[in-house]
Order: structure tokens, then sequence, then C-alpha cells
């Protein structure tokens, strides 16, 4: 059985769902009027979107809860086994879908916030180690910090603890990084370090911050792998 | 060629301490509808869900097309369909959609088969319909038509007629019976309802408390539930002489025990009773013998002990 089967499987869920669109549009929204605030604590409307992605955190949750916890206890996902599929590949493809959603959900009002910037203020994006390096600092951010509901919703196999676990967890970290050692920990974590990034205070090399990220996504994919591969399923 | 498509040698699920499935010996021949009996939680779903690779056993081994090992049946399942419990669907989908998603995953080319599979389980009118407004019966057809979608050659139903109307049942079981005619296809449908399978299924196989108690054809159950008249003799050989000359019946039959079964006169055991003694054969039994499907299950299981007849 082929992964491309089941990639092409996962995007024609993703497309036909109402919460991937309907999360994806409430959050260009809120991202939307949180920029009225946050344009005073960045250089730029592209920062100032950045500034609120950690905010807007929430809402990859709850898709996180959606799209694997429910999957799970729909019994949805179980069919893909029933299939012929092995338990890698259905992992691999879950992943690759619900990233490639995530991304789509925080960073599409990032790219029309930064292209309105560019367009009407004339503002561009500077930074030391050059746009190229920060964009993909920005997005392996974003996985790395997306990873974490979705090893959870492997983890648990359930809706609930897939929105309530992490969402503690969430509450947890914006507590922790308003602490006093906010700077310290910012650089360990990718909510931190897009925080930094936004308010351009990552004096933290990019490649150190992208070793970080790599270091999350695969310690949290080998974590959701492990507990998957002999799991019994619903 | 080989005809065995699964076969179990000492499988066991434990739970902890609990034992769900115990040292389970099974055989699944090709081209027959096998019936899986047991009551709630007497290890059906434990077994099926092993078999499709949704659970894994504790112990022992398990066998598909003559494949064993992680890859091996992981090859073997695409050639099979199933459904357990209950149908997996995306209640925000058409059932057109719900389809969809499982004829991608499973790189099935022909967009076609999905009309003829809703067709096939009543479903073709049902449009824009989402699965979340389909009635219980609805959803048990869609599922039912998910396992079809890839014309298995192993198909695996568990509880498929719960939620359905008469009509509804009487149609799924002549489906049933038409898939395993027209295609050959293996069926194996679980239920803890005897009367249910008993129309459809060729073998039956008991389960109880995770063991396999039993395992009979079609023509053997009946055999079992027949009513009949049991007679015990000291003299077998004389007493079917008088049961031809005197009874001027063919109908009975010996059994290994030496025991008699008659199955006429149920209605005047006095006349057999007469017969003999003017014969001079000693009778040390006679009593009508014969249960339902439903008293067969139970006192398989050992359930009628605890099931009580309401007091009047």
């Amino acid at each position: 059985m082929k992964v491309s089967n089941l990639l092409k499987s996962e995007f024609y869920k993703l497309v036909h769902s109402w919460y991937f669109w309907g999360i994806a549009g409430f959050n260009f929204l809120l991202s939307s009027v949180l920029l009225l605030d946050s344009t005073e604590n960045a250089s730029s409307l592209f920062l100032a979107s950045l500034f609120n992605i950690p905010l807007l955190y929430f809402l990859t949750i709850v898709f996180a809860a959606l799209f694997v916890g429910n999957d799970f206890g729909q019994r949805t996902l179980q069919t893909y086994m029933n299939a012929g599929h092995s338990r890698g590949q259905v992992l691999f493809a879950k992943m690759l879908a619900y990233q490639v959603a995530c991304l789509g959900i925080l960073l599409f009002p990032l790219l029309i916030h930064g292209i309105l910037g560019s367009v009407c203020r004339n503002q561009h994006l500077q930074t030391a180690d050059g746009n190229f390096f920060t964009i993909l600092t920005i997005v392996f951010s974003v996985m790395a910090m997306c990873m974490l509901p979705f090893f959870l919703g492997f983890l648990f196999g359930d809706m609930g603890k897939t929105l309530a676990v992490p969402m503690v967890l969430f509450f947890l970290t914006i507590f922790i990084l308003n602490g006093d050692q906010s700077q310290v920990i910012s650089r360990a974590l990718p909510m931190g370090q897009l925080r930094l990034i936004s308010l351009q205070q990552a004096s933290t090399r990019t490649d150190n911050i992208l070793f970080i990220d790599c270091l999350w996504i695969t310690v949290l994919y080998i974590g959701a792998y492990l507990k998957f591969r002999r799991s019994d399923l619903k | 060629m080989n005809s065995i498509i699964l076969e179990t040698h000492g499988l066991t699920k434990k739970y902890k301490q609990t034992a769900a499935l115990d040292q389970i010996d099974l055989q699944i021949e090709k081209g027959k509808i096998y019936g899986f009996i047991g009551q709630n939680g007497a290890g059906k779903t434990t077994l099926l869900r092993i078999v499709t690779g949704l659970s894994f056993p504790t112990d022992g081994t398990i066998t598909l097309w003559g494949e064993s090992g992680t890859a091996g049946l992981q090859a073997q399942r695409k050639r099979i369909g199933c459904m357990i419990e209950t149908p997996a669907l995306f209640p925000t989908m058409t059932a057109y959609q719900n389809m969809e998603v499982q004829r991608i995953q499973r790189g099935i080319p022909d967009r076609a088969v999905i009309e003829k599979t809703l067709h096939m389980v009543g479903l073709k009118e049902t449009g824009k319909k989402r699965v979340r407004n389909f009635s219980l019966g609805m959803r048990q057809r869609l599922g039912i038509a998910i396992a079809l979608l890839n014309t298995p050659e192993f198909l695996i139903l568990d509880e498929p007629v719960n939620g359905l109307d008469p009509a509804g049942i009487v149609e799924i079981r002549n489906l049933l019976k038409s898939l395993n005619k027209e295609y050959g296809m293996t069926i194996l449908v679980s239920s803890h309802i005897l009367e249910e399978l008993y129309q459809t299924a060729s073998r039956f196989i008991f389960i109880d408390k995770g063991k396999i108690i039993e395992e009979l054809s079609d023509y053997e159950l009946n055999e079992r539930c027949k009513r009949h008249i049991v007679l015990r003799t000291t003299d077998p050989q004389n007493a079917l002489l008088v049961l031809e000359e005197k009874l001027h019946t063919e109908n009975f039959k010996l059994m290994p025990d030496g025991v008699i079964r008659l199955y006429d006169y149920l209605d005047d055991i006095e006349t057999v009773a007469s017969v003999f003694s003017d014969a001079h054969i000693l009778v040390t039994g006679l009593s009508v013998s014969g249960d339902t499907l439903e008293n067969y299950f139970l006192n398989k299981i050992g359930g009628n002990e605890s099931v009580k007849s309401p007091e009047k």
C-alpha cells in the first residue's frame, strides 16, 4: 500500500472538513484584530503579525483535537490499518497533512499582513540572519510548536484529552514565558522563539534555534511513533 | 490451492490479568459464511480486531492466506473488507464523500465503484445529506458499503444488523448470501443472537469467555436443535426393528452412544411406550428433547443458569 494514497486521503479529508476552514478563517480574523495592538510592539506589520502567533496557538490545539483526536474517536484512522497500511506510514501521512494544515492556519495571516505591510507601508523584513533563514526559522518553530498537540493526540487517542492537556500546557507556557527567566526559556521553547523573533530580540543564532526546533519535532514524532506502533485501537 | 484464509494457533490476548482470548485455534475456509456467536464480552470483537490489525495478540500466531508476521499480515489485509463494532464514518461528509476517502486510501482507480456499492446497500439516493443526519440503520448500511468497496475476498462484519429494521435485516442477509454466491466471498459475521445468523451462515463458531467452545455446520446445528424423542433401551437393534415394523417410521437415528432419536410421534409418546412394552423391550429412558436456537446457545454457554423464567 502506498503512502501517496494515504496523503491524498488525508488532504481530501482536510479540504472537506468544515473545521479546517472555520479555524483558518477565525484565526485570520482574530490575527487581524490583534494586529491593531501588536503593531506597537513590533517594527513592521509582518513582525506584528508574528507577535500574535504564540497567542493564536490555541486554535491549532483545537484543530489537533478535531483532526487527530477525533479521527481516533470516530475510528476513521483505524480504517487505514484495516486496509493494510503500516502504522509508520499512517503516522507519517497524518503528520504531514497536519503540519501543512497548521502552517496554513498560522502562517496565512502572516503572509497577508506581510504583503500588506510591504505594499501599503513599504515595510521590509530586515534581520541579522537574512530573510530566508528567518522565514525558515519561523516555519520550523511553528512546526515544532504544533507537534506537541499532535503527539498528545496519538498518546491519548481521544478528542477530549487532546484538547484539554495541550490547552493547560499552553497556559502554563504563557505563564512561564512571562516570568523572570523568560529570555532563557524562550530560546528553548518554540512559542518563545517566535516571540523573540517578532521583537527582534533573538540573540541566539538562527541555526541554534533551528536545531532546537528539529530536536522538538524529532523527539515528539518518535514519541508518537513508539506509542502508536503497538497500541491497541478501539 | 490453499483453501484456508485465516488460521490462528494458541491466540491469546490478555488485558492485565484478564484473558479476553484464551488459546484460540481457528480455521476459516474459503467460500463459506461463518457465524461467530458469543455473548457480549465473550471475545468476538477482540479476535476480529486482531485479525484486522487494530490490536496485537499477547501470544499465539495468526496467518492470513498463509502469510504471517507484521509485514505479511499487512500485505494480506488489503484483501479484507471489514466493519468492526460501529461504522467508521465522517459525520460532516456525505455518504459519497465517506466512500471517496476510503477509495482514495485503498488506491481503487475506478470511481464508479462508489455508486455501485452505494446502490448495493440501498444508499444511492442520499445525495448531499450528511452522515450526521443519517439514521442508525443508514449508518450501518454505509459501514457495510465501505467494507464492500474493494470487493474483498474476505468480509468481516461485527454485529452488522444492529439498528436495522426487519426489512433491512432481510436485505443485508440476502446481500451477504448473494456476495457469497456470486463472488465466492468468504464472510465472517459476528453476533450475540444465534437466530440472526442462523439464516445466513453455513458454519457456526461459538465463543465464550475467550474460548472457542464449539464449531459446527448448519446441518449439525439443525440436528441438535430438532425436536425428537430420546429413547434409551437395553436392546437398541431390536428397538429399531420395532420402530420400523410396529410404528412404521424410518424417521429416527441411532446415536453412537446407543441412544435412539425418534423424530415422529412427538405428541404421542404413550403409543411409543406401549409398543415397546408389547415387544418386551426394556425402555430405560423416554423423553422429548430438542432445543430452540436460543436455548441451544444458552445451554452451550451455561447461560440458562443465570436466566430465570419470570414468575407468574
